[in-house]
């Protein structure tokens, strides 16, 4: 896309006319696709290292197979799984659950947290009680929440929830205090409300910080999953995990380890890209990709 | 119709301090009048008075033509950095027919073609001359200039103040111009106020008011003044 102007490409994808915005975006892709590759390449030099190293011991006897299948038998055992489709069921048991609780507790976070900045009444009512709250580890409220809402599906989600309020409620709070002031006073000069003040300048201004949290808060998310499904599930990746250790199969337990892996580093990279997207306009160094 | 802007400070403190008395201005519109005052004496805060970020004040300030028509220009740009050029330009104001006139005033400072720019893309001149464009797009009565070119380089600001006497002659804008330069001030106004404090300490008021002249002896004449003005 980018050969229409091939003289300043870089130029073209990030200043586009009003009807170039599919062409921007396709082309961003297509770059971020490419730089990724490049990346990627190296990254997985180290870990297809480490698979054949694990291979041949294996094979060789090195390695006791029932504690640590080769990944030949793993790659068995993830295809059993894929075709049953019993993987994509936990899969996607597992990605409701986060997605829910994650909707819920960053959608909060976001509204507590430009409450409490915008106003110092609210923060003095409501930031104390809040960071009391934050300084109960998250997983010491499980018992709680067992006693009160059951083993079912209510309880994982407001553990994760509650897990993933906290850095972006943080990082919201951060991000619209440290608004500059001078472009506060542009709006005020220009005659803005409030409220405009708020959405159209504050907001905007506070997006890079907020963005931080709530990929921090995403990543949280998959954490507390796996907390709530090990202690009582029938279902889920966190459930594979409890299911492998009690049957003494350290393959299904690796197989849910790797997939939960993937879906965390899917999460982010998808996180990452709504990022890179939304705040081009930040005077960084342009090569600082964020791993 | 009064085409002035009448500016009459009595007293203006802050927390309790006097920071300006007996400050009266009359800024006529078509002309740049042009404020002088050593760092922190209240150049800034009789700026605020007149945009009205400040209204608490002994005193009265007028405005010529309709009320509300101020533009401003800070030190720095202060563009908002997530929108292009004609979206700062057209900031705030959400009429239709808006992107229209933020381009005509863009081509007015000379950057029709840095519309789509983002603010990191441009230079420190460029993003001034937005901010210009900003405050233009309103059709300001009364443009008010907070040392708006003390980070420039020499040239751009030579640059800078031809565009500042087109746009107060085209405009016919009564123009506030604040700056710490005296050599700048004699440039570009057509009146000349020194704010300097009466004693040490105290608050701030009108020490100097002239014409500035074109002929290099009397000129040279000015400048002292302004100076010995200014330590006092």
């Amino acid at each position: 896309m980018s050969s229409s102007a091939p003289a300043i490409p870089a130029l073209a994808a990030k200043v586009p006319a009003a009807g170039e915005a599919p062409r921007r975006a396709l082309a961003a892709i297509v770059r971020g696709v490419r730089a990724g590759a490049r990346a990627a390449g190296l990254g997985w030099l180290l870990p297809a290292a480490a698979l054949i190293v694990w291979e041949i011991a294996s094979r060789l006897g090195w390695i006791a197979p029932h504690l640590l299948p080769p990944p030949s038998a793993l790659a068995h055992t993830f295809r059993d799984l894929a075709m049953s489709g019993e993987l994509l069921r936990h899969i996607a048991v597992s990605g409701a659950r986060v997605g829910s609780g994650f909707a819920v507790g960053v959608a909060l976070a976001l509204a507590l947290g430009a409450w409490v900045a915008r106003s110092p009444l609210v923060a003095r009512l409501l930031d104390p009680s809040l960071q009391g709250l934050r300084a109960v580890p998250s997983l010491a409220w499980v018992p709680l929440l067992l006693l009160w809402l059951g083993i079912d599906t209510a309880p994982k989600i407001t553990l994760i929830a509650i897990g993933t309020f906290f850095p972006t409620y943080l990082a919201t709070v951060g991000g619209l205090t440290n608004v500059d002031r001078k472009l506060l006073e542009v709006g005020r000069q220009l005659g803005l409300g409030p409220i405009a003040l708020v959405t159209r300048i504050a907001l905007p201004a506070a997006l890079p910080a907020i963005f931080t949290g709530v990929r921090t808060s995403a990543g949280l998310g998959w954490m507390f999953l796996v907390a709530a499904e090990l202690i009582a599930a029938t279902s889920g990746l966190g459930y594979l995990l409890t299911d492998g250790r009690e049957t003494g199969r350290a393959d299904l337990v690796l197989v849910a380890i790797l997939t939960l892996a993937v879906l965390g580093k899917l999460t982010d990279s998808v996180l990452a890209a709504i990022e890179t997207r939304w705040l081009g306009w930040r005077d960084i160094e342009a090569e600082r990709v964020a791993p | 119709m009064n085409q002035t802007l009448s500016i009459d400070v009595r007293r203006k403190s802050i927390a309790g301090r006097d920071i300006l008395t007996d400050v009266r201005i009359d800024a006529r519109a078509g002309e740049i009048t042009a404020v002088l005052g050593v760092s922190g004496c209240g150049k800034s805060t009789l700026l605020r008075l007149v945009n009205g970020l400040e209204t608490e004040f002994d005193g009265r300030i007028a405005l010529p033509h309709h009320e509300g028509a101020i533009g401003m220009v800070f030190q720095e740009p202060r563009l908002l950095p997530w929108l292009s050029v004609r979206d700062n330009v057209a900031f705030g104001l959400d009429a239709a027919g808006l992107h229209a006139r933020a381009d005509a005033v863009l081509d007015e400072v000379g950057l029709a073609h840095a519309a789509q720019l983002h603010p990191k893309q441009l230079s420190g001149g460029m993003a001034q001359r937005v901010a210009i464009a900003r405050a233009l797009v309103r059709e300001p009565a009364v443009l008010l200039m907070d040392e708006p070119f003390s980070a420039l380089d020499v040239l751009t600001r030579r640059k800078l103040h031809a565009l500042t006497q087109e746009i107060t002659r085209r405009h016919n804008a009564a123009t506030l111009f604040v700056t710490h330069d005296p050599d700048e001030a004699l440039d570009l106004a057509q009146r000349v106020v020194v704010l300097a404090p009466r004693h040490p300490a105290g608050p701030a008021g009108i020490a100097l008011s002239f014409v500035p002249t074109h002929n290099p002896l009397a000129r040279h004449q000015q400048r002292q003044e302004i100076l010995r003005a200014l330590q006092s």
